[in-house]
Protein backbone atom coordinates (compact mmCIF):
# COMPACT_ATOMS: atom_id res chain seq x y z
CA UNK A 1 0.00 0.00 0.00
CA UNK A 2 1.37 3.40 -0.93
CA UNK A 3 0.69 6.73 0.74
CA UNK A 4 2.38 9.41 -1.37
CA UNK A 5 6.02 8.35 -1.49
CA UNK A 6 5.90 6.03 1.51
CA UNK A 7 5.21 2.34 1.23
CA UNK A 8 3.48 0.34 3.93
CA UNK A 9 3.32 -3.38 4.14
CA UNK A 10 0.30 -4.61 5.99
CA UNK A 11 -0.44 -8.19 6.74
CA UNK A 12 -4.15 -8.82 6.95
CA UNK A 13 -6.20 -11.93 7.41
CA UNK A 14 -9.36 -11.71 5.38
CA UNK A 15 -12.29 -11.67 7.77
CA UNK A 16 -15.17 -13.96 6.99
CA UNK A 17 -17.98 -11.87 8.38
CA UNK A 18 -18.92 -8.33 9.30
CA UNK A 19 -18.15 -8.75 12.99
CA UNK A 20 -14.59 -9.72 12.13
CA UNK A 21 -14.08 -6.74 9.88
CA UNK A 22 -15.42 -4.44 12.57
CA UNK A 23 -12.86 -5.85 15.02
CA UNK A 24 -10.10 -5.25 12.51
CA UNK A 25 -11.16 -1.65 11.92
CA UNK A 26 -11.37 -1.15 15.67
CA UNK A 27 -7.78 -2.29 16.07
CA UNK A 28 -6.46 -0.10 13.28
CA UNK A 29 -8.09 3.02 14.67
CA UNK A 30 -5.90 2.87 17.77
CA UNK A 31 -2.94 4.04 15.71
CA UNK A 32 -2.66 7.80 15.56
CA UNK A 33 -1.47 8.15 11.95
CA UNK A 34 -3.14 8.49 8.56
CA UNK A 35 -2.38 4.82 8.06
CA UNK A 36 -5.52 3.47 9.77
CA UNK A 37 -7.77 5.06 7.16
CA UNK A 38 -5.76 3.48 4.38
CA UNK A 39 -5.60 0.18 6.24
CA UNK A 40 -9.30 0.18 6.86
CA UNK A 41 -9.92 0.94 3.20
CA UNK A 42 -7.66 -1.89 2.15
CA UNK A 43 -9.31 -4.35 4.52
CA UNK A 44 -12.78 -3.41 3.35
CA UNK A 45 -11.86 -3.56 -0.31
CA UNK A 46 -10.04 -6.86 0.04
CA UNK A 47 -12.89 -8.36 2.00
CA UNK A 48 -15.47 -7.07 -0.45
CA UNK A 49 -13.61 -8.39 -3.46
CA UNK A 50 -13.03 -11.74 -1.79
CA UNK A 51 -16.71 -12.34 -1.12
CA UNK A 52 -17.90 -10.65 -4.31
CA UNK A 53 -19.56 -7.62 -2.70
CA UNK A 54 -19.35 -3.97 -3.61
CA UNK A 55 -16.96 -2.19 -1.24
CA UNK A 56 -18.95 -1.05 1.78
CA UNK A 57 -17.04 2.25 1.84
CA UNK A 58 -16.30 3.90 -1.49
CA UNK A 59 -12.78 5.34 -1.40
CA UNK A 60 -13.26 8.90 -2.54
CA UNK A 61 -16.83 9.45 -1.39
CA UNK A 62 -16.82 8.43 2.25
CA UNK A 63 -13.22 8.46 3.26
CA UNK A 64 -12.84 10.68 6.26
CA UNK A 65 -10.08 13.27 5.99
CA UNK A 66 -7.06 12.32 8.04
CA UNK A 67 -6.42 14.64 10.97
CA UNK A 68 -4.76 17.59 9.27
CA UNK A 69 -1.82 19.75 10.19
CA UNK A 70 -2.96 22.75 12.24
CA UNK A 71 -2.76 26.26 10.87
CA UNK A 72 -0.66 28.48 13.10
CA UNK A 73 -1.69 31.97 14.14
CA UNK A 74 1.61 33.14 12.67
CA UNK A 75 0.51 31.89 9.23
CA UNK A 76 -2.76 33.79 9.50
CA UNK A 77 -1.07 37.02 10.59
CA UNK A 78 1.58 36.62 7.87
CA UNK A 79 -1.18 36.28 5.26
CA UNK A 80 -2.73 39.50 6.56
CA UNK A 81 0.62 41.32 6.46
CA UNK A 82 1.29 40.02 2.95
CA UNK A 83 -2.12 41.22 1.68
CA UNK A 84 -1.67 44.60 3.36
CA UNK A 85 1.65 45.02 1.56
CA UNK A 86 0.37 44.30 -1.96
CA UNK B 1 -26.89 24.56 -1.94
CA UNK B 2 -23.47 25.82 -3.02
CA UNK B 3 -20.30 24.45 -1.43
CA UNK B 4 -17.38 26.89 -1.24
CA UNK B 5 -13.70 25.96 -1.22
CA UNK B 6 -10.95 28.49 -0.54
CA UNK B 7 -8.25 26.61 -2.34
CA UNK B 8 -4.46 26.78 -2.21
CA UNK B 9 -3.20 25.25 -5.45
CA UNK B 10 0.41 24.40 -6.22
CA UNK B 11 0.58 22.73 -9.59
CA UNK B 12 4.08 21.38 -9.83
CA UNK B 13 5.57 19.72 -12.87
CA UNK B 14 5.86 16.40 -11.05
CA UNK B 15 3.28 16.65 -8.27
CA UNK B 16 0.24 18.75 -7.54
CA UNK B 17 -0.49 19.86 -3.98
CA UNK B 18 -3.87 21.27 -3.03
CA UNK B 19 -4.92 22.46 0.42
CA UNK B 20 -8.04 23.89 1.97
CA UNK B 21 -8.99 25.02 5.47
CA UNK B 22 -12.61 23.95 6.00
CA UNK B 23 -15.00 26.48 7.56
CA UNK B 24 -14.83 26.35 11.33
CA UNK B 25 -11.57 24.38 11.28
CA UNK B 26 -7.98 25.37 11.87
CA UNK B 27 -6.41 22.40 10.14
CA UNK B 28 -5.57 21.73 6.52
CA UNK B 29 -7.25 19.11 4.37
CA UNK B 30 -4.83 18.27 1.61
CA UNK B 31 -4.22 16.42 -1.63
CA UNK B 32 -0.73 15.46 -2.78
CA UNK B 33 -0.83 13.61 -6.10
CA UNK B 34 1.09 13.04 -9.30
CA UNK B 35 0.48 15.83 -11.85
CA UNK B 36 -0.10 13.21 -14.54
CA UNK B 37 -3.31 13.38 -16.60
CA UNK B 38 -4.16 10.94 -19.40
CA UNK B 39 -6.88 10.43 -21.98
CA UNK B 40 -9.30 7.88 -20.57
CA UNK B 41 -12.56 6.21 -21.47
CA UNK B 42 -15.61 5.22 -19.49
CA UNK B 43 -15.35 1.52 -20.36
CA UNK B 44 -11.82 1.29 -19.06
CA UNK B 45 -12.86 3.14 -15.90
CA UNK B 46 -15.70 0.68 -15.29
CA UNK B 47 -13.41 -2.30 -15.92
CA UNK B 48 -10.83 -1.05 -13.45
CA UNK B 49 -13.47 -0.10 -10.91
CA UNK B 50 -15.07 -3.54 -11.06
CA UNK B 51 -11.66 -5.13 -10.66
CA UNK B 52 -11.97 -7.15 -13.86
CA UNK B 53 -9.57 -5.18 -16.01
CA UNK B 54 -6.56 -4.74 -13.81
CA UNK B 55 -4.97 -5.88 -10.63
CA UNK B 56 -3.65 -2.36 -9.94
CA UNK B 57 -4.77 -0.58 -6.82
CA UNK B 58 -4.66 2.93 -8.30
CA UNK B 59 -7.43 5.12 -6.90
CA UNK B 60 -10.01 5.86 -9.52
CA UNK B 61 -9.96 9.51 -10.47
CA UNK B 62 -11.93 10.31 -13.59
CA UNK B 63 -13.15 13.62 -14.97
CA UNK B 64 -15.50 13.96 -17.94
CA UNK B 65 -15.60 17.42 -19.49
CA UNK B 66 -16.93 18.62 -22.85
CA UNK B 67 -17.22 15.10 -24.26
CA UNK B 68 -13.74 13.96 -23.25
CA UNK B 69 -12.71 11.62 -20.45
CA UNK B 70 -9.55 12.09 -18.39
CA UNK B 71 -7.79 9.88 -15.84
CA UNK B 72 -5.85 11.78 -13.18
CA UNK B 73 -2.87 11.22 -10.91
CA UNK B 74 -1.81 7.56 -10.44
CA UNK B 75 -4.91 6.49 -12.33
CA UNK B 76 -3.42 8.18 -15.44
CA UNK B 77 -1.33 5.02 -15.86
CA UNK B 78 -4.58 3.34 -16.97
CA UNK B 79 -5.13 5.88 -19.78
CA UNK B 80 -3.47 6.94 -23.02
CA UNK B 81 -0.75 9.54 -23.51
CA UNK B 82 -0.25 10.43 -19.84
CA UNK B 83 1.42 13.82 -19.40
CA UNK B 84 2.24 16.31 -16.67
CA UNK B 85 1.98 19.13 -19.21
CA UNK B 86 5.77 19.49 -18.98
CA UNK B 87 7.03 21.76 -21.74
CA UNK B 88 3.58 23.15 -22.59
CA UNK B 89 3.92 26.94 -22.54
CA UNK B 90 0.21 27.25 -21.63
CA UNK B 91 0.45 24.80 -18.79
CA UNK B 92 -0.61 27.22 -16.06
CA UNK B 93 -3.88 28.18 -17.74
CA UNK B 94 -4.48 25.41 -20.30
CA UNK B 95 -6.73 22.38 -20.19
CA UNK B 96 -4.29 20.39 -18.04
CA UNK B 97 -4.64 22.84 -15.15
CA UNK B 98 -8.40 23.18 -15.68
CA UNK B 99 -8.97 19.41 -15.52
CA UNK B 100 -6.83 19.18 -12.37
CA UNK B 101 -8.78 22.03 -10.81
CA UNK B 102 -12.10 20.33 -11.56
CA UNK B 103 -10.99 16.90 -10.33
CA UNK B 104 -9.35 18.02 -7.11
CA UNK B 105 -12.09 20.51 -6.18
CA UNK B 106 -14.68 17.73 -6.49
CA UNK B 107 -12.43 15.31 -4.61
CA UNK B 108 -11.96 17.74 -1.71
CA UNK B 109 -15.66 18.63 -1.59
CA UNK B 110 -16.52 14.91 -1.43
CA UNK B 111 -13.94 14.33 1.30
CA UNK B 112 -15.42 17.17 3.29
CA UNK B 113 -18.82 15.48 3.13
CA UNK B 114 -20.49 17.86 0.66
CA UNK B 115 -23.41 16.49 -1.35
CA UNK B 116 -23.73 19.67 -3.37
CA UNK B 117 -23.22 19.56 -7.12
CA UNK B 118 -22.44 23.30 -7.23
CA UNK B 119 -18.93 24.19 -6.14
CA UNK B 120 -17.53 27.69 -5.78
CA UNK B 121 -13.77 28.01 -5.68
CA UNK B 122 -11.80 30.99 -4.50
CA UNK B 123 -8.41 30.10 -5.83
CA UNK B 124 -4.93 31.15 -4.81
CA UNK B 125 -2.37 29.65 -7.12
CA UNK B 126 1.40 29.70 -7.31
CA UNK B 127 3.47 29.85 -10.49
CA UNK B 128 7.22 30.30 -11.01
CA UNK B 129 8.44 33.87 -10.57
CA UNK B 130 9.07 34.43 -14.30
CA UNK B 131 5.58 33.15 -15.21
CA UNK B 132 4.13 35.30 -12.41
CA UNK B 133 5.63 38.39 -14.00
CA UNK B 134 4.72 37.46 -17.58
CA UNK B 135 1.42 35.59 -17.31
CA UNK B 136 -0.38 36.59 -14.13
CA UNK B 137 -3.24 38.42 -15.88
CA UNK B 138 -3.58 35.78 -18.58
CA UNK B 139 -3.84 32.97 -16.01
CA UNK B 140 -6.55 34.83 -14.09
CA UNK B 141 -8.53 35.58 -17.27
CA UNK B 142 -8.29 32.06 -18.64
CA UNK B 143 -9.20 30.17 -15.46
CA UNK B 144 -12.04 32.37 -14.21
CA UNK B 145 -15.41 30.99 -15.26
CA UNK B 146 -17.73 28.04 -14.83
CA UNK B 147 -17.09 24.41 -15.72
CA UNK B 148 -19.62 21.60 -16.18
CA UNK B 149 -18.08 18.20 -15.56
CA UNK B 150 -18.50 14.88 -13.86
CA UNK B 151 -16.12 13.42 -11.31
CA UNK B 152 -16.19 9.64 -11.01
CA UNK B 153 -19.63 9.66 -12.58
CA UNK B 154 -21.09 12.41 -10.37
CA UNK B 155 -22.14 15.69 -12.00
CA UNK B 156 -20.72 19.00 -10.82
CA UNK B 157 -20.67 22.64 -11.82
CA UNK B 158 -17.56 24.47 -10.71
CA UNK B 159 -17.61 28.25 -10.49
CA UNK B 160 -14.12 29.71 -10.26
CA UNK B 161 -15.22 32.89 -8.58
CA UNK B 162 -11.95 34.65 -7.87
CA UNK B 163 -8.32 33.91 -8.62
CA UNK B 164 -5.16 35.40 -7.22
CA UNK B 165 -1.85 34.31 -8.69
CA UNK B 166 1.39 34.65 -6.73
CA UNK B 167 4.94 33.48 -7.16
CA UNK B 168 5.80 29.99 -5.96
CA UNK B 169 7.59 30.28 -2.65
CA UNK B 170 5.29 33.05 -1.38
CA UNK B 171 2.94 30.40 -0.03
CA UNK B 172 5.77 28.76 1.84
CA UNK B 173 6.81 32.12 3.31
CA UNK B 174 3.28 32.70 4.61
CA UNK B 175 3.00 29.16 5.97
CA UNK B 176 6.32 29.54 7.79
CA UNK B 177 5.59 33.13 8.85
CA UNK B 178 7.34 36.38 8.09
CA UNK B 179 9.81 37.99 10.48
CA UNK B 180 8.88 41.57 11.26
CA UNK B 181 11.71 44.01 10.40
CA UNK B 182 13.93 41.17 9.21
CA UNK B 183 14.78 39.58 5.90
CA UNK B 184 13.97 35.98 5.07
CA UNK B 185 14.86 34.09 1.91
CA UNK B 186 12.87 31.27 0.36
CA UNK B 187 14.53 28.67 -1.86
CA UNK B 188 11.79 26.61 -3.51
CA UNK B 189 13.34 23.58 -5.21
CA UNK B 190 10.93 22.05 -7.70
CA UNK B 191 11.18 19.33 -10.30
CA UNK B 192 11.69 21.71 -13.20
CA UNK B 193 12.19 25.12 -11.61
CA UNK B 194 13.94 26.69 -8.65
CA UNK B 195 12.41 29.88 -7.25
CA UNK B 196 14.31 32.15 -4.91
CA UNK B 197 12.49 34.93 -3.13
CA UNK B 198 13.59 37.61 -0.70
CA UNK B 199 11.12 39.14 1.73
CA UNK B 200 11.85 42.23 3.80
CA UNK B 201 9.22 41.77 6.49
CA UNK B 202 6.12 40.73 4.54
CA UNK B 203 7.12 42.63 1.41
CA UNK B 204 8.72 40.87 -1.54
CA UNK B 205 11.98 42.49 -2.59
CA UNK B 206 11.40 41.70 -6.27
CA UNK B 207 14.87 42.75 -7.46
CA UNK B 208 16.20 39.81 -5.48
CA UNK B 209 13.58 37.29 -6.56
CA UNK B 210 13.92 35.05 -9.59
CA UNK B 211 13.27 31.61 -10.99
CA UNK B 212 15.47 29.45 -13.16
CA UNK B 213 14.96 26.10 -14.85
CA UNK B 214 17.19 23.85 -12.81
CA UNK B 215 15.56 21.17 -10.70
CA UNK B 216 15.25 17.48 -9.96
CA UNK B 217 14.57 16.94 -13.67
CA UNK B 218 18.03 18.33 -14.44
CA UNK B 219 19.64 15.78 -12.12
CA UNK B 220 17.56 12.98 -13.66
CA UNK B 221 18.66 14.03 -17.16
CA UNK B 222 22.27 13.77 -16.01
CA UNK B 223 21.62 10.34 -14.53
CA UNK B 224 19.99 9.25 -17.78
CA UNK B 225 23.00 10.37 -19.85
CA UNK B 226 25.39 8.33 -17.70
CA UNK B 227 23.09 5.32 -17.84
CA UNK B 228 22.66 5.48 -21.62
CA UNK B 229 26.38 5.89 -22.14
CA UNK B 230 27.08 2.70 -20.19
CA UNK B 231 24.06 0.52 -21.01
CA UNK B 232 22.91 1.79 -24.42
CA UNK B 233 19.32 2.49 -23.46
CA UNK B 234 17.41 5.33 -21.80
CA UNK B 235 15.83 5.07 -18.38
CA UNK B 236 12.05 5.07 -18.20
CA UNK B 237 10.38 7.79 -16.15
CA UNK B 238 9.31 5.32 -13.45
CA UNK B 239 12.87 3.91 -13.24
CA UNK B 240 14.28 7.40 -12.72
CA UNK B 241 11.80 8.04 -9.91
CA UNK B 242 12.68 4.76 -8.21
CA UNK B 243 16.39 5.54 -8.35
CA UNK B 244 15.69 9.01 -6.98
CA UNK B 245 13.72 7.65 -3.98
CA UNK B 246 16.36 4.97 -3.47
CA UNK B 247 19.04 7.67 -3.18
CA UNK B 248 17.32 8.79 0.05
CA UNK B 249 17.36 5.23 1.38
CA UNK B 250 13.56 5.00 1.29
CA UNK B 251 13.44 2.00 -1.02
CA UNK B 252 16.07 -0.35 -2.43
CA UNK B 253 17.56 0.42 -5.83
CA UNK B 254 15.46 -1.26 -8.56
CA UNK B 255 16.62 -4.38 -10.42
CA UNK B 256 17.17 -3.08 -13.94
CA UNK B 257 18.27 -4.84 -17.11
CA UNK B 258 19.77 -3.66 -20.36
CA UNK B 259 19.80 -6.15 -23.24
CA UNK B 260 19.66 -9.02 -20.78
CA UNK B 261 22.50 -7.69 -18.63
CA UNK B 262 21.73 -6.83 -15.02
CA UNK B 263 22.51 -3.22 -14.14
CA UNK B 264 24.93 -2.74 -11.25
CA UNK B 265 23.07 -1.08 -8.36
CA UNK B 266 26.33 0.51 -7.17
CA UNK B 267 26.53 2.41 -10.46
CA UNK B 268 23.02 3.76 -9.99
CA UNK B 269 23.90 4.92 -6.48
CA UNK B 270 27.10 6.64 -7.57
CA UNK B 271 25.53 8.28 -10.62
CA UNK B 272 22.42 9.64 -8.91
CA UNK B 273 24.45 11.13 -6.05
CA UNK B 274 26.86 12.72 -8.54
CA UNK B 275 23.97 14.06 -10.63
CA UNK B 276 22.32 15.61 -7.55
CA UNK B 277 25.61 17.14 -6.37
CA UNK B 278 26.41 18.58 -9.80
CA UNK B 279 22.90 20.02 -10.19
CA UNK B 280 23.11 21.42 -6.66
CA UNK B 281 26.28 23.29 -7.64
CA UNK B 282 24.52 24.78 -10.67
CA UNK B 283 21.67 25.93 -8.44
CA UNK B 284 24.11 27.43 -5.96
CA UNK B 285 25.80 29.44 -8.71
CA UNK B 286 22.46 31.06 -9.57
CA UNK B 287 21.55 31.68 -5.92
CA UNK B 288 24.94 33.20 -5.14
CA UNK B 289 24.70 35.45 -8.19
CA UNK B 290 21.58 37.09 -6.75
CA UNK B 291 22.12 36.95 -3.01
CA UNK B 292 25.87 37.39 -2.54
CA UNK B 293 27.34 40.41 -0.82
CA UNK B 294 30.62 42.09 -1.76
CA UNK B 295 32.38 39.85 0.74
CA UNK B 296 31.31 36.88 -1.35
CA UNK B 297 29.04 35.44 1.35
CA UNK B 298 25.54 34.40 0.30
CA UNK B 299 22.45 35.72 2.10
CA UNK B 300 24.66 36.90 4.94
CA UNK B 301 22.29 39.72 5.97
CA UNK B 302 19.23 37.43 6.04
CA UNK B 303 17.78 36.27 9.34
CA UNK B 304 16.59 32.98 7.89
CA UNK B 305 16.67 31.05 4.64
CA UNK B 306 13.91 28.49 4.31
CA UNK B 307 14.27 25.61 1.87
CA UNK B 308 10.98 24.16 0.54
CA UNK B 309 9.63 22.13 -2.38
CA UNK B 310 10.02 18.46 -3.21
CA UNK B 311 13.61 19.07 -4.34
CA UNK B 312 14.64 20.20 -0.87
CA UNK B 313 14.92 16.53 0.16
CA UNK B 314 17.74 16.12 -2.37
CA UNK B 315 19.39 19.55 -2.62
CA UNK B 316 19.43 20.68 1.01
CA UNK B 317 22.98 19.45 1.73
CA UNK B 318 24.28 21.32 -1.31
CA UNK B 319 22.39 24.51 -0.39
CA UNK B 320 24.01 24.38 3.05
CA UNK B 321 27.40 24.50 1.37
CA UNK B 322 26.76 28.17 0.55
CA UNK B 323 24.15 29.01 3.23
CA UNK B 324 25.02 27.05 6.35
CA UNK B 325 22.05 28.31 8.32
CA UNK B 326 19.47 27.33 5.67
CA UNK B 327 16.60 25.34 7.21
CA UNK B 328 14.42 22.77 5.49
CA UNK B 329 10.75 22.73 6.47
CA UNK B 330 9.18 19.38 7.36
CA UNK B 331 6.86 18.20 4.55
CA UNK B 332 8.54 20.88 2.47
CA UNK B 333 6.62 19.89 -0.66
CA UNK B 334 3.36 21.01 0.97
CA UNK B 335 4.47 24.40 2.29
CA UNK B 336 3.30 26.40 -0.73
CA UNK B 337 -0.18 24.93 -1.02
CA UNK B 338 -0.69 25.34 2.74
CA UNK B 339 0.35 29.00 2.65
CA UNK B 340 -1.85 29.64 -0.38
CA UNK B 341 -4.80 28.01 1.43
CA UNK B 342 -4.26 30.38 4.38
CA UNK B 343 -4.16 33.28 1.93
CA UNK B 344 -7.34 32.08 0.16
CA UNK B 345 -9.10 31.80 3.49
CA UNK B 346 -8.08 35.35 4.50
CA UNK B 347 -9.06 36.81 1.11
CA UNK B 348 -12.51 35.18 1.42
CA UNK B 349 -12.92 36.59 4.94
CA UNK B 350 -12.02 40.08 3.75
CA UNK B 351 -14.52 39.82 0.88
CA UNK B 352 -17.26 38.68 3.26
CA UNK B 353 -16.51 41.55 5.64
CA UNK B 354 -16.60 44.02 2.77
CA UNK B 355 -20.00 42.71 1.65
CA UNK B 356 -21.37 42.97 5.20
Amino acid sequence: MRDRDKYYYIQVALPKNNAAIQRMVGESERLDTPLPILARQACINMYSEDVGLQPRVKPEAKQEPAPGVSVSEQSFSSADDFLDNL
Amino acid sequence: MVFTLNLGFDRGNARTNVAVIPDGSKAFVEIDVSSMIAEGNIRRYQMVKSGSGSSDNASELMVEHEGSVYFLADFASQGRNPTTGFGDKNRYHGSHTKIALMGYSAMLASRLGSNSRDLVVNLVMGVPFQAFQAEQEKIMDELTGSYEFSYNGRDFTLYVDSIRVFMEGAGAAIYHGFEKDATIGIVDSGSLTTNILRFNGAEAHTEECTSFEIGIGTALDRLNSRFEEKYGRELEASEKQQILYASLGRIPYPDLYASGEQVDGANLHTWILAAIAETGRDKNTQIAKLWSSQSGKTASSFKRVIHVGGGAYYFHPSLQQIIKFAEMLPESERANSRGFAVLASRIAQRKALKRA
